[in-house]
């Protein structure tokens, strides 16, 4: 059975779908059968993914009810190594759902104060959910549009850090080559982008959520349950 | 320390979430309901003909008297044949009053 990674952020234009068509294609050349699910009905990955995807062969469904989708993200992971479920950029029920079924939730985070106030409601969010699902759901926030040695780098990472979050090392750095794949449909699989996209999936194959290719039997994260 | 959860249905996770998820919109607004009291379009008015015809000048009078009474001669020849058992059209016993008004203030 293979991992859901929700991508999740109430606040619109964080990064939630450039996240998503940056790992999915690194994850599918990396040999891993990769799902995405696009439960916002503004359809921006579906419809990139129909329209301009040129790139290793990824699985995607639109689903944006909150009961179904639940139902499609499982029976993907049966068949897939990892199901990425894109979220819609505010609060809703769909959203809610894709959080409380998924292995592990990604809040990309941009540098500015709007984004940091609402990467800390999702993760209160998360932890809401997790106390009525009644385990544990890991999450961690991703740096998104990210400058090393901004002003507003070190602000926002100041309250992140303030609020205890947990933050993966590797961020999405603020490249052109992020808004120009949205047109091209062509996502760099080497290069800074494809590094960078290397580092998360080490990332969260250190972290359990996703069995690192090259390794044999369960991963740490179903040895651990 | 992560642990891989059992995966269960959507209904399940929601019945689980509910108290967590009460106040969250859908992610898609419901389509627009059809109002079930909608008003039914107006009713086309029947295709009118003159009718002109010779009387004496004492019944001419008494019709032009009653008719002014009920609104006009259409209206009151048509509630006349209606209470005496005739099919009327409805759109002669309540013709639409098309009558000027005349002044009648200071």
């Amino acid at each position: 059975m293979g991992s859901i990674v929700t991508v999740a952020q109430s606040k619109g234009g964080a990064g939630k779908t450039t996240l998503v068509s940056a790992l999915g294609p690194n994850l599918a050349a990396a040999g891993y059968r990769v799902a995405v699910v696009d439960s916002d009905r503004n359809q921006s990955f579906a419809g990139w993914h129909a329209q301009a995807y040129e790139g290793p062969v990824l699985t995607v469904a639109t689903e944006v009810d909150h009961v179904r989708i639940v139902d499609v993200a499982s029976s993907l992971a049966e068949e897939h190594d990892v199901v990425l479920v894109d979220t819609a950029g505010f609060e809703n029920l769909t959203a809610a759902s894709a959080i409380g079924m998924a292995d592990f939730v990604l809040i990309p985070c941009m540098p500015d104060r709007g984004s940091v106030r609402e990467t800390l409601r999702t993760a209160q969010q998360v932890a809401s959910l997790a106390r009525a699902a009644r385990r544990p759901i890991l999450h961690s926030v991703v740096l998104t549009r990210w400058k090393a040695k901004g002003l507003s780098e070190r602000a926002a990472l100041d309250s992140l850090n303030e609020a205890g979050l947990p933050i993966l090392a590797q961020p999405l750095s603020d490249l052109t080559d992020y808004s120009k794949l949205s047109f091209s449909g062509a996502v760099p699989l080497s290069g800074k982008v494809g590094l960078q996209a290397h580092s998360l999936v080490a990332e969260l194959v250190a972290n359990g959520v996703i069995q690192g290719k090259g390794t044999s039997g369960p991963s740490p994260a179903r040895a651990a349950a | 320390m992560s642990f891989r959860p059992k995966r269960v249905t959507g209904a399940e996770l929601i019945a689980q979430l509910s108290g967590a998820t009460a106040h969250l919109p859908a992610a898609a607004p419901a389509p627009p309901q059809v109002a079930a009291t909608t008003s039914p379009a107006p009713a086309k008015a029947p295709k009118k003909v003159q009718i002109n015809f010779q009387a004496s000048e004492a019944f001419a009078e008494l019709l032009a008297r009653e008719a002014e009474k009920v609104g006009s001669t259409r209206r009151f020849l048509a509630r006349l044949m209606r209470d005496a058992g005739y099919d009327v059209p409805e759109a002669d016993v309540n013709p639409p009053d098309t009558r000027r008004r005349r002044g009648g203030g200071p």
